[in-house]
């Protein structure tokens, strides 16, 4: 009996809470109904499936509301060792990979036998472009190639969604209405980043930050007004999506997304 | 839930929804793998204080200290004279072979009887497989024409190939074909979306044989410029037919 009057308070308490939806409620009714039914007790996700967010006005940083966004995108868990894979996946192919030296047979010089085999009362010698020689050629030298490597594309998902995560709970991530500048003068978008501490050329560095702005698209003003200033950068959600690009996230100290950028985010990386 | 969170919550975010920050700042600079996930490579031959020094970790001599796999080329029979060199090559190869999974109309007409296909929407390879309609699409689907007196429904539908008389039987019936050009990429990304991130662009053809083959209004190919300038009616679905 004891069973029955627990679950039934802790229903209760759930409904208080608003975490049940209807059906759970529902069923939890029947079973106050029929005392003599089997208990049925089903595990529940602890915590809603969204998590809340503010979102901004870009230009006065100030709160214009609370959107919702996806717990397992935002809320993922923050996996240090992934994070790591990634950044170092994504450096292994950015890497150019022209290094060169040049072997034996490269090396400019005759190839003629460099002394008589005999009667030298000397060591044997043959070409004088090999590798023991000064001027020689180089032995098992650096040769261009390719330095990529493989990651699974769930592992790259996996280290966006923590990379995000990451960003959400560092309170570096911020959310805006709408990244919208009149004109593509670098001068008044350092004056909206001033204005609301995000400033990127801030002497003290306490608020001096590396920052990410992303869009859903390429917007000309404000390319054109971050490309001069070395700690901004514009991206698309579609770029960091298609280059798995968590060196980029982690790399800016603040994330600045509008909206439909969160929203292509969080569909595309929301796990299957 | 949310109605509930709305109204309570207009000002502040509730506590459910704050995560824990990490313990120090994570960024570029503090980021690590897990400890014991990577190993060090076993250097070898580098000297004795290293442990892999002068037999290099591979005992005394012997065909497992020297170069090499420790085993013989492959095929290699112990000096008696292998199976490959004892008996002479025959027959060939044909490389430009491929294999379509034959489809005739009757079975699709049945597929459609059976409510196994949708006919209001387009046919692609993709609803043939998953409703096993053919098996084995090795490099397309080829839609034959058995039994196409009984074929009656006007469809939409693209294939990788199609004979005449099934191209004059679906536009008589009223529907319409193109024939499609797919390399291995292409074919996958028809039949199995599902397994890619993203669909990549399907590759045009390029041996003369193919482009000729797919540029032809007759074979209805998806290059032909006819095809791509008439709107697709059942009037010239009709005029077509009548110019086979």
């Amino acid at each position: 009996m004891w069973i029955n009057k627990c679950t039934k308070s802790f229903f209760r308490r759930w409904q208080r809470c608003g975490f049940l939806n209807t059906s759970a409620a529902t069923k939890a009714t029947i079973v106050e109904q029929s005392l003599e039914a089997p208990v049925i007790l089903k595990a529940l996700p602890v915590y809603p499936p969204f998590l809340q967010a503010w979102y901004r006005d870009f230009k006065t940083n100030l709160p214009l509301g609370i959107m919702d966004v996806e717990r397992q995108v935002f809320g993922a868990p923050i996996r240090k060792d992934i994070l790591q894979r990634a950044v170092i996946w994504q450096r292994d192919c950015l890497r150019q990979g022209t290094h060169s030296t040049k072997n034996r047979s490269e090396v400019s010089g005759t190839s003629k036998k460099w002394a008589p085999q005999k009667g030298r009362g000397k060591a044997r010698v043959g070409s004088h472009r090999a590798p023991h020689w000064r001027g020689g050629g180089v032995a098992h030298g650096p040769r261009p190639r390719s330095h990529d490597t493989d990651l699974p594309r769930q592992v790259q998902e996996l280290a966006l969604r923590s990379a995000l995560a990451t960003k959400f709970a560092q309170n570096q991530l911020v959310i805006v209405q709408d990244v919208h500048l009149e004109t593509e003068k670098t001068k008044d978008l350092k004056a909206i980043l001033e204005k609301n501490s995000w400033d990127p050329l801030a002497k003290d560095r306490k608020q001096g930050h590396s920052i990410l702005i992303l869009t859903k698209d390429h917007k000309n003003n404000l390319d054109l007004a971050s490309r001069n200033l070395q700690k901004v950068h514009a991206l698309t959600a579609e770029e960091i999506l298609d280059a798995g690009d968590v060196y980029n996230i982690m790399g800016h100290e603040t994330l600045i997304m509008d909206k439909e950028a969160t929203e292509i985010l969080q569909t595309a990386l929301k796990p299957k | 839930m949310h109605s509930i969170l709305k109204s309570t919550c207009t000002t502040f975010r509730t506590y459910v929804t704050i995560l824990q920050k990490p313990r120090i700042l994570l960024g570029l600079g503090n980021l690590s793998d897990n400890p014991g996930a990577t190993k060090q490579r076993k250097r070898v031959g580098r000297g004795p204080a290293s442990g892999h020094g002068k037999t290099c970790g591979r005992g005394q001599k012997g065909q497992k200290a020297r170069g090499g796999n420790g085993k013989p080329r492959r095929g290699f029979e112990g000096g008696q004279t292998s199976i490959s060199v004892a008996f002479p090559k025959r027959g060939f190869h044909n490389r430009n072979e491929k294999t379509y999974a034959p489809l005739n109309l009757d079975r699709l007409q049945h597929w459609i009887n059976t409510g196994r296909i949708d006919p209001s929407q387009t046919i692609t390879m993709k609803h043939l497989l998953d409703t096993r309609c053919v098996h084995g699409v090795k490099d397309g689907v080829k839609l034959l024409a058995d039994g196409s007196h009984y074929f009656k429904t006007p469809i939409k539908i693209e294939v990788a190939r199609a004979s005449q008389t099934a191209i004059k039987a679906i536009e008589k019936a009223g529907g319409n074909i193109t024939c499609r050009y797919y390399n291995r990429l292409a074919l996958r990304a028809t039949i199995k979306p599902e397994k890619f991130w993203k669909i990549p662009k399907f590759a045009a053809p390029v041996k003369a044989k193919d482009i000729e083959w797919y540029s032809n209004y007759k074979n209805r190919g998806y290059l032909s410029k006819k095809l791509a300038g008439l709107p697709v009616t059942q009037a010239n679905a009709q005029m077509a037919a009548r110019a086979i």
